[in-house]
This record gives structure tokens, sequence and C-alpha cells, in this order.
């Protein structure tokens, strides 16, 4: 038996919205990028209207509240999509499924997209509130970013699947950004994505109540505990950039 | 209400160097905690992230060539980690803090330098 290489995103709802902002969640470093999609979809009451299927992806359903899912999922709100995956994406997976999703974009019209990740420091755990970092491929955006706290990478690199999604947007003229906290490299860290989601408040004007993160930080991290396991391996199969950290 | 057991674990060779003291917790799923390392010539830092679990209860056992963490959570399981070193180390000088559900461990590495004297 041959396993397809395709991607396919099955739309369960009419996702018909005017110039959408597009939340990305995909678990890499400090799983920010999962948990702050992931609490804003729970806390914002989301609707779920899709989801991605690949036989590229590990075989894997998730249950919730007795429903079983599949483990990458779209969900929507007014002008907001969130892409959540609940499972580490494979290189190969990523590559595909960053060339589908930039696709999707484009077909939606989508007029922002923002890719939440970590970026992992060593004294994290001395940091009360993690900094966040970010970068666009779009001017605007960027001073946008600056006005609401994030410090601009000026030189340096990113990798992995963000990159992807960054490099097909500036091929395909969409505008994307890439929102970087400061997180622990291997553990799950709520209280990044705590900070994401505050910077994400007052860049695109949303009103997430954080409180449950940074309260309930600890059984959090007993929850994501697999998931970032899972994950570090699948990050150790990711082929190692070796780039300079240039950026203050 | 979590019981407790102590086990004797021996290597087939049964010598008294290799038979340790293995503390266990019945009716608990252990489960390793992610750790990371930083190895320096000095000593070698290991974090281990241990959510839902209080001080008090943490149990760090330094020997020679291991150390050894255990501690239950209020989850109903326990962390447990088996570090094997592969440099000796001095039990008693072997230090650890817990801070924001995080076990900071710092294991000194036993280095004896000699000067040989040359005859």
């Amino acid at each position: 038996m041959t396993l397809s290489e395709d991607i396919t995103i099955i739309e369960t709802k009419k996702i018909d919205v005017d110039s959408p902002i597009i939340l990305e969640g995909v678990p890499d470093m400090g799983l920010v990028g999962s948990i702050a999609v992931s609490h804003m979809v729970l806390e914002q009451n989301f609707e779920e209207v899709g989801y991605i299927k690949s036989d590229l992806f590990a075989p894997v359903m998730v249950i919730h509240e007795r429903k079983v899912l599949n483990p990458v999922r779209i969900f929507q709100k007014g002008k907001i999509i969130a892409i959540l995956s609940e499972i580490p994406i494979d290189p190969k997976a990523g590559f595909l499924l960053a060339k589908k999703l930039t696709e999707w974009y484009k077909e939606k019209g989508a007029g922002l997209v923002i890719s939440i990740s970590g970026t992992p420091i060593q004294e994290r755990l001395d940091i009360e509130e993690p900094e966040i970092f970010g970068t666009s491929n779009n001017e605007e955006i960027l001073k946008k970013m600056e006005e609401s706290g994030v410090k601009i990478l000026e030189e340096g690199f990113v990798s992995g699947f963000y990159a992807l999604i960054i490099k097909n947007s500036i091929e395909l003229n969409l505008n994307s950004s890439i929102l970087l906290a400061q997180c622990y490299p291997s553990y799950p860290d709520p209280g990044a994505a705590a900070s994401i989601l505050k910077t994400l408040n007052k860049m695109i004007d949303l009103n997430i109540d954080v409180k449950q993160l940074t309260e309930q930080a600890e059984e959090l991290k007993v929850n994501y505990r697999t998931l970032m396991e899972q994950t570090n391996v699948s990050m150790q199969r990711e082929s190692k950039v070796e780039v300079p950290t240039m950026y203050r | 209400m979590i019981r407790r057991y102590y086990i004797i674990k021996e290597t087939p060779n049964n010598t008294f160097r290799h038979t340790y003291w293995r503390v266990n917790y019945c009716g608990c799923n252990n489960v390793e905690p992610l750790i990371e390392y930083r190895d320096t010539k000095e000593a070698l830092f290991a974090t281990l992230d241990m959510p839902c679990v209080e001080k008090e209860k943490i149990e760090v056992i330094s020997e020679e060539n291991c150390v050894r963490i255990f501690a239950p959570t209020t989850k109903g399981f326990c962390f447990s980690k088996d570090i094997s070193l592969p440099f000796l180390t001095e039990p008693e000088k072997v230090t650890a803090t817990f801070k924001k559900g995080v076990l900071l461990l710092e294991i000194p590495k036993k280095v004896k330098h000699y000067k040989v004297e040359i005859k």
C-alpha cells in the first residue's frame, strides 16, 4: 500500500470572511503556538469549521468532551480563522502543509497571517513576563507590531515550518508575520503563550483573558507534557541549521 | 493513599558495589520528567520540568555515578528519573533547587589532578 502525499483541507462549514486574519498554532518550541491558539479558541468560543487530513500526519485522533476529532483543525470567529495542530508536524509534512495552507489563505483572501511560536532562552526561569519578538514581510505590519510592544528582529534567521509559511507568503503576495515569545526550549510554556496573547490583544484588538493560562500553568504543563515530548523528538528530526543569533 | 515500597535491585554479578536502593511508590504510574542538560567543565546542570509537585515531597538521592529523582504529583502519578553520570561526582556536593515547578540540579564533577613526579 502506498501512502498519498496529499494534504486536504476540508471545510465542514462555509468559511466566507472578507480579508480574514489567520492565526497559526503548530507544536514547536515550548508549544507556545499550540497553547496560545488552543486557549484563544476555548476562551473566545470559536466554532470548528474544518480540518486538515493527510497520510503524512501521525495516525492520531484526539478526543475532547467525548468527541473524536482530527488533530489538525480549523476554527473561526468573526474575522479570525485559527489553525490548531495537536500533533507535531514532521519536516516532510511541514513542507507540503505550508504550501497547501498558504495557497488556501490566498484563496480565502487573507488580510494577515500570524504564526505563533517561541524562541528558547536559557534564563527563562528567571523571567516573569517573556518578551515578544517578531518579523513580517510587510512594513506597515512591522510598525503595528512595534506599537504593540513587539521587538522587531533586525538581523537573524527563522527556520522550520513558519519559515516556510513566510517564504510562501512572499511568493503569493500575502501579508505574513511571525511572533516569538521567550520560552523554555523543551518544556511546555503557558506563560509564554499568555505573553503572546496579550500582544495579540493589542495588535489585532482581541480581548482574550489570559488569567487561566497563568493560574493553571502547572496543570497545563502536565496536560501538554506528552505533546511536548513528541514535539521534541520531531524537532530533532529537522535538519539542523546553525545560525548566529544576531537579533537583539 | 500513597503506599511506599523499597525494592532492592541487584545486578547479575550481585556485587555490593552494584546494589542500590530504588525508591518506588505503589499504585502510581512513573513518568520521566522532561529534562534539559547543560554540561560544563566543572559540573553538569540538569533542569527537570516537574509541575504539580510539592517541594517537600521531592527526593533526590545522589551517588558517585548516578542521581535519582523521585516526586509524587498531585495528579495521581509520580515523576521518576535516574541520571547516569558519565563521570564521578561527590554525592554530598550535589545541590538541588526547586522553582516554578522546575528542579535544578548542579552535579559537580569530581576532578582530581595529580602532579606526577618524574623519577
